[in-house]
């Protein structure tokens, strides 16, 4: 697991199928650095950009959620053939994302999700028992709301528009953003509260 | 590695990876960076993968044949384990050569030169999709089946009648991409939304909650 020497067999391994397939001519080095280089490019922070204009703009929100790449893309981001559907949180409803079977993620979008959510605890409990799961996080979803799950397993990769914080009226489109943490883009967690004296 | 024990009784033939249900303890919430080794999996993945040397199914194929050891393995161990297979399994590597470039001295390997990276069949031409059986509102049920293979219908909703969320679209078959078929006609693809006191008897939330899924139109039948 992750005791040294088994780290450098599977460090020993990856780096002989990695030289073994440049020397066939199967792919470049420069293709692996550049797919590496895309997936640190990409964080949860276009993901917020995205909820924080759909937080200032009920047309973007009505475009987002009809089409959620179409939404991306017009905020000039590129996700390729990201099949992206955004489930929004009302008063009433609070969505939560899990992949029971791997770790299915909007990745094209958000880059790599965070090890808890490829954990065997979340991926098995979430459908099951998602109020207990996210008290664990720290977020209490009042008894009164439908908590909605959504195994994402197939071909669709799911974001959470998240409820805009009370208190938050007056912000500006780009400080609304940074309220709108990773976590919240999964529904674990609710956005961050605006820092006192602001907006 | 916390034991199966909450949820237990429902192991079935279910594979080690349908794992929703089942109880894994608390949710561990520390994260790490990835090892720079996991960073270079996971792009030689998509760097392969968009040039159609292999199919994200085939992948998750051989992460779900590591049987037992599977959760004893990280998610990017699990990853790199199941390329080693598939480099073997499309003619791209020979374990032969694995084997000596992974000799203590590496050995560098006279290569194999390959004419042309033989391309998947799921490069065929495209057929065109079925059409929808179903629509938004219809009441259908999950066949109780448990083939073996690849599949990606949850254990826990087989069986379980729900409501047509939406049509996603039709798509290749996951069930024979994993085995380097192409998968075509696509295959409609469902959003299904269950209500979780009904996927589980001891539900304890609000009754109120559901739970959406996607499944294939194969694993559909009107209830």
């Amino acid at each position: 697991m992750s005791d040294s020497s088994s780290t450098g067999e599977y460090r020993r391994l990856q780096a002989a199928i990695e030289e073994l397939l440049i020397l066939k001519g199967i792919v470049a080095r420069e293709e692996i650095d550049a797919e590496i280089a895309a997936m640190d490019a990409r964080d949860h922070t276009r993901g917020a950009r995205m909820v924080a204009r759909a937080w200032v703009d009920p047309d973007y929100k009505a475009r987002m959620l009809a089409n959620g790449r179409a939404a991306a893309e017009e905020m000039g981001i590129a996700v390729g053939p990201l099949h992206l559907i955004v489930v929004e949180n009302t008063p009433d409803v609070h969505n939560v994302i899990v992949c029971t079977l791997c770790s299915c993620y909007p990745r094209a979008l958000l880059g790599m999700p965070p090890d808890w959510y490829k954990s065997a605890a979340y991926r098995a409990r979430a459908v099951r028992e998602p109020r207990k799961v996210l008290a664990e996080f720290g977020t209490t979803i009042s008894d009164g709301v439908a908590i909605r799950v959504h195994d994402s397993t197939a071909d669709m990769r799911y974001m959470v528009l998240p409820l805009r914080p009370a208190g938050t009226e007056g912000l500006p489109e780009v400080e609304l953003a940074k309220l709108v943490n990773r976590d919240c883009l999964v529904g674990t967690r609710l956005p961050d509260r605006p820092a006192p004296g602001v907006g | 590695m916390a034991a199966i024990g909450g949820f237990s009784g429902e192991r079935g033939l279910r594979s080690v990876h349908d794992i929703g249900g089942l109880d894994f303890g608390a949710v561990p919430l520390a994260d790490h960076e990835m090892a720079d080794w996991a960073k270079r999996c996971n792009g030689l993945s998509f760097a392969l993968r968009r040039k159609r040397a292999a199919t994200l199914d085939e992948q998750r194929r051989h992460v779900e044949s590591l049987g037992a050891s599977y959760h004893q393995h990280e998610y990017f161990e699990r990853q790199l384990l199941a390329w080693a297979q598939i480099v073997i399994d499309r003619g791209l590597i020979s374990s032969a050569e694995l084997g000596r470039m992974l000799a203590d001295p590496p050995v560098l390997p006279p290569v194999t030169p390959l004419a042309d990276l033989v391309r998947p069949q799921d490069a065929a031409p495209d057929a065109p999709p079925a059409a929808a059986r179903f629509k938004p509102g219809d009441r259908v049920r999950v066949l109780k089946a448990e083939p073996p293979g690849h599949v990606r219908t949850p254990y826990y909703c087989r069986g379980h009648a729900g409501v047509i969320e939406r049509v996603c679209g039709a798509f290749p078959n996951p069930e024979e991409l994993a085995y380097r078929r192409p998968g075509l006609p696509a295959t409609p693809l469902y959003r299904v939304r269950f209500l979780s006191r009904e996927l589980w008897p001891d539900y304890a939330e609000n009754p109120a909650d559901t739970l959406d899924i996607e499944i294939y139109e194969h694993w559909l039948e009107a209830a």
